[in-house]
């Protein structure tokens, strides 16, 4: 299902930016997950997309099974989805929390 | 030898708790590895002096066939030895120093332990690899240790000019390191001493010298890298009676003692050397003479010295060569003495500057004695060990085999200067009638003053049975060095005659300095000044310059609104996937079957994420649309055969969410997604360039080798059975470190702004 996961990919980089795009803080931050999450598909459909086995040598063999998923470009995700966190709480706090010297976002009324 | 550094590491481990735990006991605990060191190397001291001395090693970086090899010989024990001893007096002297504030006690004690790790790792080492991780070692921890009190600006500055500037020489050294082990076809210090002729004849060491020089240089303070060391007098007292007396500044004086024999006839050795040690030696002698402050004084006579060693190491001759090994030893008793005497002055009465301290004698008496009998030693009067160290240097200078003349007429300047500086320090401050500057009472009068009491002691001592104590020890030293000694002992019987006068008239020209010290300065202020300051100016100068340039590039690329950044990125990205759409044809949809329903359910879930996203009204409506993302995709990444993936996602995804929900609880931001069809154009527009894209780079059902390669590899090599965990633990693993780094800095950052800056210290 390779060609759909492109469509997923493209459907949340056209989200992610259409609020980046935008004025307030909010929706960039949100854009740069969406982002994130359309940047680790990306890499993730490079296996191809099947439904095949996970990439674990099984008891008693020396290699996993022929027709396992590709290893590499999970292990590239995995590095990107933990980088891509640090990323977002960084982007999050540094967005939203208002700095010391800096008046702090006007109040709505609740 | 791993026994003692394991002993300082450890120390510096537990230096924290220790000073909390016991209080005022810690005086007791704090200098107990030093001693332990010392005792060690104590009873290794008859290995050590015969012949080549122990070695020791185990196998570091295999595929690099680098060892972690480490070797005690008279050069190094001599280094350590000032290392082990004069660290164990500094931590007294400091739990004296700081006592009433146990936090910067055990700060203080844990990054000295530290240092004193690496130093006693940097004279241990036997490769030269080895060797600069530790002197990278020294640089960060001395860095640490002069900002010690890092809420004061000027502590900040100094700390940072001197990493800037020791650590721009190590690198330099690195390279330089490169070079000579090419050169020499090893990396071990004991084989390539014995390539000496090969190393000199081949191309690599005129460049492998000038890099290495850089390298000792920085560290000791030479002219024109000497501006560092007045900058990092803002450390407290006992961080300079250890780092600018005994051993940071030695380290590059203990390279090129090291190095010696392997890089050390050739002419250019000579010539470098003995410029650059004599310019720094009177460099050093004017500045310190022209100073009020005595702390800084003392800091530029350390210049001077280190000076002294560097023109003595480029003489290179048997006597010169003993000559320094001595006066390195003589000053590192006498400098770390009063470093901490000047420490105590400033404690006692506030006060640093030498035209305004009277008359300490009365109310201080025994610290008078000790400066006194150290400042006999800084200008080398008998019978203290000074004097030799003294007697000795001059020998060397009038034996030298070029410009002998100058040599000596260019030493006998700057030692009057010097002589009239240990009067400044040693005696000025506590004599003179009528008002003697107040005193306050003392705290810890015992921790304060036994050590430099000791270490003066020490001098006369050692000044009283050179030849027994000392002698051995320089010659096997020399000898390591590839020199022969023609005697065994320090000194003739008898000085010859140019000597003897050389070292009276001397003494007799330093008091005449002191007598007419004002006038001599209105004399020759310009100088000095243009000496202290230039360097330091050309630094400053040239760190403006350079953060100018990137706030200057940080405006060109970043100062618009966001929105036209991504724009750009957007159109960027629409624009290349375009051009290759049209130079290859779109590429087709990647289908091998049509996907199961609760495949379409994911994908439809996904799918309704995103655009809810982009059309929720209310901030938790955006955030609950991010939750079905996230779980979203974490589900497909288990169906296509990625457990491990879809455990993070989710993890990640929960943390995201949460951390989001307390953002939004804590600001209350606006969400106001605003409609727009130029952005909606631009979105669409990149969305399906990302599509394409994906398409494209889907391959065709083949392994790729690098992939195959790794899954065979991963059982039999790695001995992991989950191929992913095997590729980011071992086979990437240092991309898995930085991954870590990310995070922690990450960590770090959103820390710091959610409690904000802290607050400038007054000072």
């Amino acid at each position: 299902m390779g060609g759909w996961l492109g469509i997923l990919v493209g459907a949340l980089a056209a989200s992610g930016t259409y609020l980046l795009l935008q004025r307030e803080r909010l929706p960039r931050a949100l854009g740069l997950i969406l982002m994130s999450h359309a940047a680790n598909l990306l890499v993730f459909a490079m296996a191809g997309g099947q439904r095949l086995a996970a990439p674990i040598v099984p008891e008693g063999a020396s290699a996993p099974p022929a027709l396992a998923t590709d290893p590499l470009p999970q292990a590239l995700v995995l590095t990107a989805i933990v980088i891509g966190f640090a990323l977002q709480a960084f982007a999050l706090v540094a967005l939203l929390v208002p700095a010391s010297g800096e008046p702090a976002q006007p109040e709505e009324v609740a | 030898m791993f026994l003692a550094l394991l002993l300082l590491f450890v120390a510096a481990l537990f230096a924290i708790p220790a000073c909390r735990r016991l209080g005022r006991g810690a005086v007791w605990v704090l200098p107990l590895p030093f001693v332990g060191v010392a005792v060690l190397l104590g009873t290794r001291l008859p290995d050590a002096l015969h012949e080549e001395g122990i070695r020791q090693s185990v196998p570091w970086v295999r595929g690099l066939s680098l060892d972690f090899a480490l070797r005690l010989d008279g050069l190094s024990w001599l280094f350590a030895m000032l290392v082990a001893v004069i660290g164990a007096l500094v931590l007294v002297h400091a739990s004296g120093y700081f006592r009433g504030d146990s936090r910067l006690l055990g700060r203080f004690a844990a990054l000295t332990s530290l240092f004193a790790t690496a130093m006693l790792g940097l004279v241990l080492a036997d490769d030269l690899f080895v060797l600069f991780v530790f002197w990278e070692l020294t640089s960060i921890c001395s860095f640490l240790l002069i900002g010690l009190k890092h809420e004061h600006q000027d502590a900040r500055d100094g700390a940072l000019r001197a990493l800037l500037v020791t650590g721009g020489g190590g690198i330099a050294m690195l390279i330089g390191f490169v070079l000579l082990s090419q050169a020499a076809d090893t990396s071990s210090i004991s084989v390539l001493l014995q390539r000496g002729d090969l190393i000199r004849s081949s191309s690599l060491y005129v460049p492998a010298l000038l890099l290495i020089l850089a390298g000792a240089f920085t560290k000791s303070a030479q002219v024109p890298f000497h501006y560092w060391l007045p900058g990092a007098m803002a450390a407290p007292a006992p961080v300079s009676a250890y780092l600018h007396s005994a051993t940071l500044v030695n380290a590059g004086v203990y390279l090129l003692a090291r190095l010696h024999p392997a890089l050390g006839v050739r002419p250019e050795w000579h010539w470098i050397l003995g410029h650059v040690g004599a310019v720094t030696m009177l460099v050093g002698a004017a500045m310190a003479f022209g100073q009020r402050d005595l702390k800084r004084m003392l800091a530029d006579t350390t210049i001077a010295g280190l000076g002294t060693t560097v023109l003595l190491l480029g003489i290179g001759t048997a006597t010169a060569l003993r000559a320094a090994l001595v006066f390195v030893a003589v000053h590192a008793l006498y400098k770390a003495a009063l470093f901490m005497v000047v420490g105590i002055l400033d404690k006692r009465t506030g006060l640093r500057d030498v035209d305004r301290l009277r008359g300490l004698g009365r109310s201080l008496p025994l610290l008078f004695l000790t400066a006194l009998v150290a400042a006999m030693s800084m200008a080398g009067l008998p019978p203290l060990v000074g004097a030799i160290a003294k007697e000795l240097v001059y020998e060397a200078k009038l034996g030298a085999p070029e410009a002998p003349g100058v040599l000596a007429a260019v030493g006998f300047s700057a030692n009057a200067l010097m002589v009239a500086c240990a009067v400044l320090v040693g005696l000025r401050p506590f004599i003179g009638r009528g008002e003697a500057t107040r005193v306050e009472p003392a705290i810890a009068p015992v921790a304060l003053l036994l050590p430099p009491a000791l270490l003066a002691t020490t001098g006369v001592l050692l000044g009283v049975v050179h030849e027994g104590l000392m002698a051995p020890l320089i010659e096997a030293a020399v000898r390591v060095m590839g020199a022969e000694p023609a005697t065994a002992e320090l000194l003739a019987d008898t000085a010859p005659t140019a000597v003897s006068w050389l070292a009276k008239g001397t003494l007799f020209a330093g008091v005449v300095l002191f007598v007419f010290r004002s006038r001599a300065l209105a004399w020759s202020g310009v100088l000095r000044r243009g000496a202290r300051r230039g360097p330091a100016r050309l630094h400053d100068g040239m760190m403006g310059a350079v953060a100018a340039v990137a706030s200057r590039v940080a405006d060109v690329s970043t100062r618009r609104p966001v929105a036209a950044s991504v724009a750009i990125v957007g159109v960027a990205v629409v624009v290349i996937t375009g051009r290759a759409l049209v130079l290859g044809g779109l590429p087709p949809f990647p289908g091998d079957r049509v996907p199961a329903a609760h495949e379409f359910v994911l994908v439809a879930l996904v799918l309704a994420g995103a655009a809810s996203a982009v059309f929720s009204r209310t901030p938790a409506a955006a955030v609950i649309a991010l939750g079905v993302i996230g779980v979203g995709t974490g589900l497909l990444f288990l169906l296509l055969g990625g457990p491990d993936l879809a455990l993070t996602q989710v993890a990640v995804d929960a943390l995201a969410v949460l951390l989001l929900l307390l953002v939004l609880r804590r600001t209350r931001p606006v969400l106001g997604v605003r409609k727009g069809w130029l952005q909606g154009g631009l979105a669409l527009a990149v969305g399906a360039g990302f599509m394409l894209l994906t398409w494209a780079a889907i391959p065709d059902g083949h392994l790729r080798p690098v992939s195959q390669q790794l899954s065979e590899l991963s059982w039999p090599v790695a001995y992991g059975r989950n191929v992913v965990n095997v590729i980011l633990v071992d086979m990437r693993a240092l991309d898995t470190l930085g991954e870590i780094v990310v995070l922690t800095a990450a960590a770090i950052g959103v820390v710091a702004l959610l409690r904000g800056g802290r607050q400038e210290a007054r000072t």
